[in-house]
């Protein structure tokens, strides 16, 4: 019996001495932890290992957060989110409003940082054969322009293989340019520690593009943006790019690749790396021309790099009109394109209606700017990079996700109200620019249909015929205004579909700029019932919607003849989880949104 | 055996006696602020309560604790355990905390019990029941006297 108890004893107390020991560790662990990072002498990073597992060695939680995407299950939120769903299949009007350009074939919801190379590598807008077999052979595969912000390499080629010639930079061929990519490690170049998501050629975005390898203050890396600030007013600054304070840069480091911009042509010949390829009569392209690069990442099969010839481009942000510290207005991009228009006329000529067109890109710098958290100094990192806990630290969020992820972290540091109040704010805004946003595409869309449609009858009329055929020109000429207003409405919606917020950096600019859009789309189709009424011609305006819209549904991207091995029918896409359908939930919001059904919609917005 | 046991009581109490003063066991019978902020959930309200209008006068129990005697250390001992508890093995403890229903009470009840004498005019009509529900708190307007986040 007493042989028991003692049994007891020694047990119980072992357990509970064993969680004691266990919890005095922990108490000791959390205490270290607050002692904080600390950069070390032993540290030995530059720009020429610009690689996150070098870096991350010395930063191991952040590089924890920053690889996190990798492993975790994509979110989409209701307008953005990381789940790389196609963006053709839930929004189909875009394959009427960008017709004739790459986009319309192949636009995905973006996976983040980590992705930005890879994803530029497989998408098709990068794929000169496959454009060719959609029918868009205008196009010539993408520059390294496209690369700027997609590679944390982009510092190490411009020095060593551009050799700091910006131009010449921007100039080399994409697929030509990532074939340069150093191979570390004594790794094999056809290896996929090499060519993996983790090795060189689609590593994406790292912690030198914003950090300074000597103390890991923030810098800008990329000249499109140093440049662009110079002109807006900035002064340059040798280390940290330009001259700007910290809460500044916590935006700054953003803008190098958050905004809207365009290759402009520099009017010379620049001499730049070319690959042999282009002299083997049997390599061709699929519909039979010489093939003038390969499309891949490494040199290969005695491929070798040459110099060529190529008409110079630099990436430039079009801010000649934005002065620093003032708010961007879209009126700047009318006045800076109208003012180049001779040498930069569009990025493409619109299929159906002819017009010069403007493509915006992510601008998320220009519409933040004027926004209420931007005039209150929140910076980009403030909501998207919030301050975490990580054990007992007090780290900054470096998974770049949407701030609906963590609004605790992001939204309640200055907001004190509940997270039902907050994210119920932030839907609202959503939902309202969202229906603001689709009136101005299904208007748009409406408008394309209307100008097609007048352009066939024209044609039909002796006026506007040149040898008895239409005659493009003179029917564009009898429709120049239209067609202006065309350009200026489609590039308003543009600009807030691209902005990755659903309007929410600025909401009051969103709303202005996409009636300027409904606006211009309607004046426009005035402005076609008098041609109309000119001409004889029986016309009555469109008005198209939701459901005339799921009809242009393009479906998941296919391959749409026998093409480098793969057979006409083939899915594009070789990842599963990219070009998938929406999920349904957001297809039924889009119902909802417009027309507004408010019974939906306000279900779970309650007033005071 | 006897004396394996006696070593494994002693080891354990000497292990607990320990961790008790690794984790500043004692200062939590004080009242001062450094002791809740020996948690570093509570760094940045620290921080705020130190530039803060009630810096010299009160401390963090002075609001967050009744002042009688036995709701006192009722309270701390509820407070502490809940806390403990959360600190050690809660892994997604949010950054930002709200209050509960139970601390908006014992807040309201302090800033009465220091400023009654001057704001009884104010008071008193909100204490009536029909407004007790929904009445505002000293600090629904005063938020920043403590620290500086509403919570």
């Amino acid at each position: 019996m007493r042989n028991k108890i003692l049994w007891a004893v020694i047990v119980v107390g072992i357990l509970i001495g064993g969680g004691i020991f266990w919890l005095n560790s922990d108490i000791t662990h959390k205490k270290y932890e607050t002692s904080g990072i600390k950069t070390s002498p032993m540290m030995q990073l530059s720009d020429n290992d610009p690689r996150f597992e070098t870096w991350g060695k010395y930063f191991p939680d952040y590089l924890d957060m920053y690889l996190s995407i990798e492993k975790s299950k994509p979110k989409p939120t209701d307008f953005g989110g990381n789940l790389s769903y196609s963006k053709l299949i839930r929004y189909p009007q875009l394959t009427v409003l960008w017709a004739g350009y790459a986009f319309s074939a192949d636009f995905n919801e973006e996976r983040g940082h980590f992705y930005a190379q890879n994803d530029q590598m497989s998408t098709a807008r990068n794929h000169k054969d496959f454009l060719n077999s959609w029918g868009l052979k205008a196009f010539n595969g993408q520059p390294t322009a496209c690369m700027n912000c997609h590679s944390g390499w982009v510092p190490w080629l411009y020095k060593n293989v551009a050799k700091n010639d910006w131009v010449v930079f921007n100039t080399t061929q994409y697929w030509t340019m990532i074939k340069n990519v150093p191979v570390m490690d004594g790794q094999a170049p056809d290896s996929e520690a090499h060519r993996g998501l983790h090795g060189g050629t689609k590593m994406g975005l790292t912690c030198a593009d914003c950090h300074n390898p000597d103390d890991m203050s923030l810098r800008i890396t990329r000249p499109a943006a140093i440049k662009a600030m110079i002109v807006r007013g900035y002064q340059p600054d040798p280390v940290a790019g330009i001259k700007a304070s910290r809460q500044e840069m916590r935006t700054l480091v953003c803008s190098q690749c958050h905004v809207e911009y365009y290759f402009r042509p520099t009017g010379e010949k620049v001499t730049v790396m070319g690959e042999s390829i282009s002299k083997d009569p049997n390599a061709k392209w699929w519909n039979g021309t010489q093939k003038t690069y390969e499309e891949t990442d490494i040199w290969r099969n005695g491929n070798k790099p040459i110099e060529i010839s190529a008409d110079g481009i630099e990436l430039t942000f079009p801010w000649g009109e934005w002065k620093k510290g003032k708010p961007f207005r879209i009126e700047m991009l009318d006045d800076y394109y109208d003012k180049i228009s001779n040498i930069f006329p569009s990025d493409w000529v619109h299929r159906d209606t002819k017009a010069p067109m403007l493509k915006i890109q992510h601008p998320e710098s220009e519409m933040y700017s004027g926004g209420v958290h931007a005039a209150n100094g929140v910076s980009c990192a403030d909501c998207h990079m919030p301050y975490i806990r990580k054990g007992s630290k007090k780290i900054t969020q470096h998974n770049l996700i949407s701030p609906l992820d963590d609004i605790n972290s992001s939204c309640k540091s200055c907001h004190t109200q509940s997270e039902d109040y907050l994210r119920n704010q932030v839907y609202t805004i959503q939902n309202s620019v969202a229906f603001d946003l689709r009136s101005a595409e299904y208007a748009i869309v409406s408008l394309i249909a209307d100008i097609k449609y007048m352009r066939d009858q024209l044609g039909k009329i002796s006026t506007y015929q040149t040898d008895g055929k239409p005659d493009d020109a003179k029917i564009s000429k009898a429709l120049g205004k239209i067609l202006e207003l065309h350009r200026k409405s489609q590039m308003r919606a543009d600009f807030v579909n691209a902005e990755n917020s659903g309007g929410f950096h600025n909401p009051k600019e969103a709303a202005r700029v996409t009636l300027q859009a409904v606006d211009m789309a309607r004046s426009a189709q005035t402005l076609l019932a008098e041609v109309a009424a000119q001409n004889h011609i029986p016309f009555k305006a469109s008005s198209l919607g939701f459901k005339d819209m799921q009809k242009l549904n393009p479906g998941e991207l296919k391959w749409k003849a026998d093409v480098n091995g793969h057979k006409k029918g083939d899915r594009y896409y070789d990842e599963k989880d990219v070009n998938i359908d929406p999920p349904k939930d957001l297809i039924k919001l889009d119902e909802e949104i417009n027309p507004y059904n408010y019974k939906v919609l306000d279900k779970n917005i309650t007033t005071h | 055996m006897v004396i394996v046991a006696v070593f494994v009581v002693v080891v354990g109490l000497g292990g607990a006696f320990y961790t008790f003063y690794n984790a500043k066991g004692f200062s939590y019978l004080s009242s001062n602020s450094a002791a809740c902020n020996n948690c570093h959930v509570m760094n940045e309200v620290y921080d705020d309560w130190n530039k803060s209008s009630h810096r010299e006068v009160a401390t963090c129990s002075d609001c967050h604790l009744p002042h009688e005697f036995i709701r006192k250390w009722i309270a701390k001992a509820q407070s502490g355990i809940g806390h403990a508890y959360a600190f050690t093995f809660d892994k997604n403890l949010p950054m930002h905390f709200s209050a509960s229903k139970k601390t908006q009470e014992i807040v309201q009840e302090n800033c009465i019990n220091c400023h009654l004498p001057y704001v009884q005019n104010v008071v008193n009509p909100t204490l009536r029941p029909e407004h007790q529900d929904k009445s505002l708190k000293c600090v629904s307007c005063h938020q920043g006297v403590g620290h500086s986040r509403g919570f």
